[in-house]
């Protein structure tokens, strides 16, 4: 997001790290080292189940890896199997992701099915010996989300869920900051996902559009405040360490009025212990301010937008000596400092106006953190119970949006 | 690729909301295409490419398609195009293998002549993946492609602007199960030329322009083909004829010349 927040104009060219806090050393990740530290080990052979638009985005992200060699593809849907086909020639085209696991030959397989039909193929693929990446939210019921966490609970293979905000550079770097007390105690949370988009996808066969079109199914979708929502509320819950106590919400269809009841526009407020209220609206009716995520804090403000991050400091709060050389960007009347990934080595190298927004798309990184899970034994960014808890938090924020209730997000229901 | 794309999708059988999800699918594409091929913009593939140059990038199947297809046009120009340029501004070979490509060092990358169309082609199979049998797509207005049949059942038809001269009126083409791009200087942009002739690594200086023509999913070398032959290079036919079956309009507006004193626009039916 963000072109219009993200000109290069107001950034100076001094270094941001030159003198800065270790803590910004820590979360370093240079992206063409850590493709250096991979290639060493064997290209894992991968398959794809589901190449709807997510499914093909991961097959542009894969084939930019070394050690990845993706052999095969599975849909139900032939015109999807056969365009992703396309930009896969290598790989195998199975009908379905039963098919494909029980063909054999794969280490992994990345789950991008929909949501309400992730299940039955990480359940197989776990039985068959595979890591798992699983698309997030990982479920659409809180029994399905249960039985994938349990199932990779039973498994000695990685499982990762697909909340990408916790492998992302810049959402990592934040951390630091907001763990650190620059932002110090937290006032408000607020969030929004907009975009002008139908959410729907062409199938004139009426079998076709209820396949494809499930985000719209009201049996089976939870909605802009699951599907998108989820992944914000987890960025809120990896800061602050704790879940939301309840959730409220709404919503209604306020431009797509082609028969569909799924809401085109809602909200959610959620508290989060200690009162920390935190508020949250998705549309498909207007995109400005696109998707983003802001911690306000009392000392600084930090907004997140995914490629790019930024820090709001209050006149009163406590300066630190690398501010001085801190590239800063103008918002109208304020000022944010621009939070750079890798920065420390990029000052070090001339280059840190390579850094000023990632290189790759979060995606990217997700892969990059399941890869590095599986060859080097590190911890997925986001593991299976953290997966089904912020999976959890998003069918309670549906739940509210549906029947306009309450919802109270009792211990029970992050219990894996 | 910072140009403006548009499209006309007919509702030829379709629901509105279905033909708009299918529009909104291109868009995203062309969108996502631009993220990984802008050279202004640090986080695309292109500038990681440029920034890594010498040694080998892995890359998805849809930039190495682009990739190829700018070296196919390098070869094909005798050198007059080219998206990989030295230090001096001459135009240099990229390494390409299966999923990888690698840049000689110091070199940079400007897949402008070239990206427009082959987003147009991409975008075209994603329609046609759908089912969509008529559309119309453009990119700056300077490269379109045309699935199947227009309103009332004709081909789309197209009006070269800046090609008719002497008083003479612009030619029109019709377009059906087509690509076309053109690549024409207009006399009020004399000086500012922003076609390099990779051969010599200036600014060409502009001799008119071309129109080229040719069947559907070769926008992409329609657009290199444009430009080379808008600059006075040659183009190398010979293994092409059967694949893309050009037609060229050359002409148009000369660099020396107001409108009305350039030559007449010349087909050229291959």
């Amino acid at each position: 997001m963000t072109d219009q927040d993200g000109s290069e104009s107001a950034m100076s060219r001094r270094g941001f790290i030159a003198q800065s806090a270790g803590a910004l050393t820590a979360v370093a990740i240079a992206p063409t080292l850590v493709r250096a530290g991979l290639a060493s080990a064997e290209p894992l052979r991968v398959g794809i189940a589901g190449v709807g638009r997510r499914g093909r985005a991961l097959i542009a992200e894969l084939q930019t890896f070394e050690q990845v060699t993706l052999v095969a593809i599975a849909d139900s849907d032939a015109r999807r199997l056969t365009s992703a086909k396309r930009r896969a020639p290598d790989a195998q085209a199975f009908e379905s992701a039963e098919a494909m696991i029980d063909s054999g030959g794969l280490d992994a397989v990345f789950v991008a099915t929909p949501t309400h039909l992730h299940r039955a193929p990480v359940e197989r693929a776990l039985i068959a010996g595979l890591h798992v990446y699983c698309e997030a939210p990982i479920a659409h019921t809180r029994d399905d989300a249960r039985a994938i966490a349990r199932a990779a609970r039973a498994s000695d293979k990685v499982v990762q869920a697909g909340f990408l905000a916790r492998s992302n550079p810049v959402y990592e770097l934040a951390r630091t900051f907001y763990r650190s007390d620059a932002v110090r105690d937290p006032a408000t949370l607020r969030a929004q996902h907009h975009a002008k988009t139908s959410w729907r996808t062409p199938a004139r066969d009426p079998k076709r559009d209820k396949a494809l079109n499930w985000r719209l199914d009201p049996d089976v979708s939870l909605g802009l405040a699951g599907e998108w929502g989820g992944h914000q509320f987890d960025v809120f819950h990896w800061y602050l360490g704790q879940y939301p106590e309840r959730v409220r919400g709404g919503g209604a269809v306020r431009l797509h009025e082609d028969g569909r009841t799924t809401p085109d526009t809602v909200w959610c407020q959620m508290d989060f212990p200690g009162g920390v209220p935190m508020l949250w609206d998705g549309t498909l009716a207007n995109s400005y301010g696109q998707r983003y995520e802001v911690l306000h804090g009392t000392n600084a403000a930090i907004k997140l937008g995914w490629s790019h991050g930024w820090m709001f400091k209050e006149a009163d709060a406590p300066t630190q000596g690398w501010e001085v050389y801190a590239n800063r960007q103008q918002f109208h009347r304020d000022e944010g400092i621009t939070l750079i990934a890798d920065a420390t080595q990029r000052a070090s190298q001339g280059k840190l106006q390579d850094g000023v927004g990632l290189p790759h798309d979060s995606l990217w990184y997700g892969i990059e953190s399941f890869l590095r899970a599986i060859l080097e034994g590190s911890t997925p960014s986001c593991t299976p119970d953290e997966g089904f808890r912020a999976t959890s938090v998003a069918i309670a924020a549906a739940d509210a949006v549906r029947t306009g209730e309450t919802i109270d997000i009792t211990p029970e229901m992050l219990k894996v | 690729m910072g140009a403006r794309f548009e499209m006309v999708l007919p509702l030829t059988g379709w629901r509105p909301e279905d033909l708009r999800a299918g529009g909104e699918d291109v868009v995203a594409l062309i969108e996502g295409l631009h993220r990984r091929w802008s050279r202004f913009d640090r986080a695309s593939l292109v500038s990681a490419i440029v920034r890594d140059a010498g040694q080998r990038v892995r890359v998805d199947s849809e930039t190495h398609r682009l990739l190829t297809l700018a070296e196919t046009a390098r070869e094909r120009s005798g050198g007059a195009f080219a998206a990989a340029y030295g230090e001096d501004g001459r135009g240099v070979a990229m390494e390409l293998t299966p999923g990888a490509v690698r840049l000689p060092q110091s070199a940079s990358l400007d897949v402008g002549g070239i990206a427009k169309g082959v987003a147009l082609d991409l975008a075209a199979e994603r329609l046609q993946d759908e089912g969509v049998e008529r559309a119309f797509l453009h990119g700056g207005a300077s490269s379109a492609a045309a699935i199947g049949l227009g309103p009332g059942d004709a081909p789309w038809r197209v009006r070269l602007a800046g090609f008719g001269v002497d008083g003479a009126p612009e030619p029109e083409v019709e377009l059906k199960d087509a690509c076309l791009s053109v690549s024409l200087v207009h006399p009020a942009e004399r000086g500012a030329a922003h076609v390099i002739d990779r051969r010599t690594g200036l600014t060409a200086r502009a001799e008119g322009g071309a129109a080229c023509v040719g069947r559907l999913g070769h926008a992409g070398l329609a657009d290199a083909r444009a430009t080379a032959l808008g600059i006075g290079a040659e183009w190398d036919d010979t293994h092409e004829d059967h694949e893309t079956a050009w037609s060229t309009w050359t002409g148009g507006y000369t660099s020396d010349a107001a409108p009305g004193a350039a030559e007449p626009a010349r087909e050229t039916a291959r």
